[in-house]
């Protein structure tokens, strides 16, 4: 009785004078799971030590657990592990299938990783986790849960006081889709400097047609628009797949350039017939900086080419936008007297000059423009 | 507060958010790589602590066989610094755990647990209830002296340690005393006391000899005695008591001292603990040692598993992580101003007067002067730091 008292009080004191401290470390448990595509899948993972205490690998008890031991037992193992978690939703449960043992790093700890796929009837609204490993025998054990879904990475802390964890489903693909195209509408229409370039394009179509018809001006716009499209999306796709990489301050600094000199060119034409091109070679610029807005939103990297086709519809329909209202607009304009004509190039100089602030605000770090 | 101190401190907080699974996942190609080593089964019969395995297993509702698994684990925990035995320990009283009137032995080792993940009011309540009932329980007497002692209460404390009962035994409760009365500026008196109880008490062996000769060399370090402090941690280190916290405590001394190699060999394949990485990477860093970049790795992702989790209990050691290996005074200082919120121990003062000074920050120690000079604490380890700090405020 009191040895033990002394170890009390010491452990007490120590534990309090070192902090938490651990012989190999405190135990934790992970568990990924993935939707994608209507298929689940993930990895549960477990310290070699940890699942020993469970369910015993150290088969010829020296005190060594080796890859050997593991690997005998493997099926026996991975189905052991997984039946301390569960993957369901609206009352069903889904089957796992454990594929062959990897194992992991965690600080400084060799964990065992179970890759699994999950057969799963159809889930209602919501995917319910259930995680109770080593809970029975380690009740300072914690299994950190990430949830991989098109709407991004949800984490949970499972304890066993909360074994459970219910994570809203998305809707899969379809909501993916939606959720990218209205993030691409969204910066298109927020984004001013890209409905100026738009704008810039479309006032050049104008001024270069020369009071032609509406069917040959819709006829130049399409061209210059669709250049402008084919452009930024083939520098969008390098730049979200990081092959294409200039940083965020250069490219935003050079979108103001070329806002500049699609006016100046407006103005003193060098680019006439001809527009698409300059268009085209703008747009490779412009795609980079939306592949840096759409590296903030912080995508499902299993999804990614989903997430940037959906985003460059909800880009390309922005854009559409604009053509509709703003075509119209400065063809009747530039229909109009000899005042409305000149508004036409008197909007070039405006934009030419905001361009040139923007340039000064983003490569110089001026203040001069309030957005 | 500056923005740039706010932003620090939120990008301390909210830096566990982002972290997740790291590493890629491999499969070995080699049968005989060692994943993990584990207690040999021939030796699994001689714990104590696999008997109350096997015993509880057949019958996990006997409440005597889940205290004796509970003791044993605890025991492990603390001479391994293996917060996983505590897991355990707390596993067993499940079935006890949660009751708002559970047993009183079930409550004193709750309390045991609890403080040990620093959880100091949950414990109190756990050890003011038993206390209440039961002024005589010996156990919860002296846990409760070093709850308070702790959270800076010496006057509890020593109140505590004072009334420990006869049947505590006197080296449990001049032990005690010494260890408060440090902290009330009665160091050299305690240290002689204790110094002649090691040397001249035949009574005093085994754990508690040990325990003894490590609050001794600790009084002996505040002191300046460091000759002194090493002859006990030599005698420590030598003998039954050379757990991972008194390695902890004496590699402490050794890089304190300026030696950082000496430190490095103490721990050479002492094992893994938390609190033994922490030491090694701090003396890696001091000497230039390669091993620095695997170690600081190790503790980088320990410290955001328990931060992603929200375990951060180790907030001292990841303060001192962050001030002595990564030189990172900003990121350290908050975590050292959270732990000075929940313990007041030397080790807790010093963090914070380190950070505080390196960040250039005087005013954020203000509280530990003042509790200095409340409680009369004195300590070579503090001397320094506070006269660096009162002259950084002199200049400002």
């Amino acid at each position: 009785m009191i040895r033990f008292l002394w170890a009390l009080a010491v452990s007490a004191l120590m534990m309090l004078a070192c902090g938490t401290a651990s012989a190999h470390t405190q135990s934790y448990g992970y568990l990924n799971v993935v939707l994608s595509a209507g298929k689940t899948s993930g990895r549960l993972e477990l310290a070699a030590a940890d699942a020993d205490r469970l369910i015993g690998l150290d088969s010829d008890g020296n005190g060594k657990i080796t890859w050997g031991e593991v690997r005998l037992r493997e099926r026996e193992i991975a189905g052991a592990l997984l039946a301390q978690i569960s993957i369901g939703g609206g009352g069903r449960t889904c089957a796992l299938a454990g594929q062959p043992l990897m194992t992991n790093r965690h600080g400084g700890e060799t964990y065992l990783a179970v890759p699994f796929t999950a057969s799963c009837p159809r889930l209602g609204g919501s995917l319910d986790i259930g995680y109770r490993l080593m809970f029975r025998t380690d009740a300072q054990h914690r299994g950190l849960v990430t949830v991989a879904a098109a709407a991004g990475v949800q984490s949970f802390v499972m304890t066993p006081a909360s074994e459970t964890v219910s994570v809203a489903a998305t809707g899969g693909e379809t909501g993916l889709f939606l959720t990218f195209v209205k993030h691409g509408i969204h910066h298109i229409l927020i984004g001013f400097d890209h409905i100026l370039f738009v704008i810039t394009l479309l006032l050049g179509t104008v001024i270069f047609s020369n009071g032609a018809g509406p069917g040959r001006l819709l006829g130049d716009a399409a061209r210059v628009v669709t250049a402008f499209t084919l452009a930024h999306s083939l520098t969008l796709g390098l730049a979200a797949f990081q092959i294409l990489r200039i940083p965020p301050p250069v490219t935003e600094s050079l979108i103001a350039v070329t806002i500049s000199l699609a006016a100046a060119n407006n103005l003193w034409p060098l680019v006439t017939r001809k527009l698409w091109a300059l268009a085209m070679g703008f747009g490779l610029i412009h795609g980079v900086g939306f592949a840096n807005v759409l590296a903030e939103l912080d995508l499902p990297r299993q999804s990614l080419l989903a997430a940037l086709l959906s985003f460059n519809i909800g880009v390309e329909l922005g854009q559409l936008t604009i053509v509709v209202v703003g075509l119209p607009l400065l063809y009747a304009i530039g229909r109009t007297h000899r005042l409305g004509r000149a508004a036409l190039p008197v909007s070039s100089l405006v934009i030419l000059a905001i361009g040139g602030a923007w340039f000064a605000d983003r490569a110089f770090g001026f203040s001069l423009m309030p957005f | 507060m500056s923005i740039r101190r706010y932003l620090t401190i939120a990008g301390i907080w909210l830096l566990p958010l982002t972290a997740g699974t790291n590493a890629e996942a491999v499969r070995p190609g080699d049968d005989a790589l060692v994943l993990a080593v584990v207690q040999p089964r021939q030796q699994n019969g001689s714990s104590a602590l696999n008997a109350a395995r096997t015993a509880l297993a057949a019958d996990p509702q006997n409440l005597e066989l889940a205290l004796a698994l509970a003791r044993a684990a605890i025991e492990e925990g603390r001479e391994q610094a293996n917060p996983r035995r505590y897991g355990e320990a707390q596993a067993a009283l499940a079935p006890w755990w949660d009751g708002l009137e559970p047993p009183t032995e079930v409550r004193v080792l709750r309390a045991v647990i609890l403080q040990a993940f620093h959880n100091f009011l949950a414990a109190l309540a756990d050890l003011d209830s038993v206390l209440a009932s039961e002024p005589d329980n010996a156990q919860a007497r002296f846990s409760r002296a070093l709850v308070r002692l702790v959270g800076g209460d010496a006057l509890g404390a020593t109140a505590d340690c004072q009334q420990l009962p006869v049947s505590a035994g006197r080296h449990v409760a001049m032990t005690c005393l010494a260890r408060v009365a440090a902290m009330r500026g009665a160091g050299a008196r305690a240290y002689e006391k204790l110094g002649r109880l090691i040397a001249a008490d035949p009574g005093l062996t085994g754990a508690m000899r040990g325990f003894a000769i490590s609050i001794a060399a600790d009084l002996a370090i505040g002191l300046g005695l460091d000759s002194a402090a090493e002859r006990y941690f030599m005698e420590a280190a030598n003998g039954a008591a050379a757990d991972v916290p008194l390695l902890a405590a004496y590699a402490d001394y050794l890089l304190d001292s300026g030696r950082a190699a000496e430190a490095l060999d103490l721990l050479k394949g002492k094992g893994e603990a938390d609190i033994l990485l922490l030491r090694r990477a701090i003396a890696a860093k001091r000497l230039g040692d390669a091993r620095l970049e695997e170690w600081s790795a190790i503790l980088d992702e320990r410290f955001a598993a328990a931060a992603a989790s929200g375990n951060r209990v180790h907030l001292r050691e990841e303060a001192r992580y962050r001030l002595e290996v990564l030189d990172n005074p900003q990121e350290a200082l908050p975590l050292a101003e959270a732990n000075w919120q929940v313990q007041k121990e030397v080790a807790d003062a010093r963090i914070l007067l380190a950070c505080a000074i390196a960040s250039g920050e005087a005013s954020v120690a203000a509280s530990v002067v003042d509790f200095v000079r409340k409680t009369g604490l004195r300590d070579s380890r503090l001397t320094p730091l506070l006269n660096q700090l009162s002259m950084m405020g002199a200049k400002s």
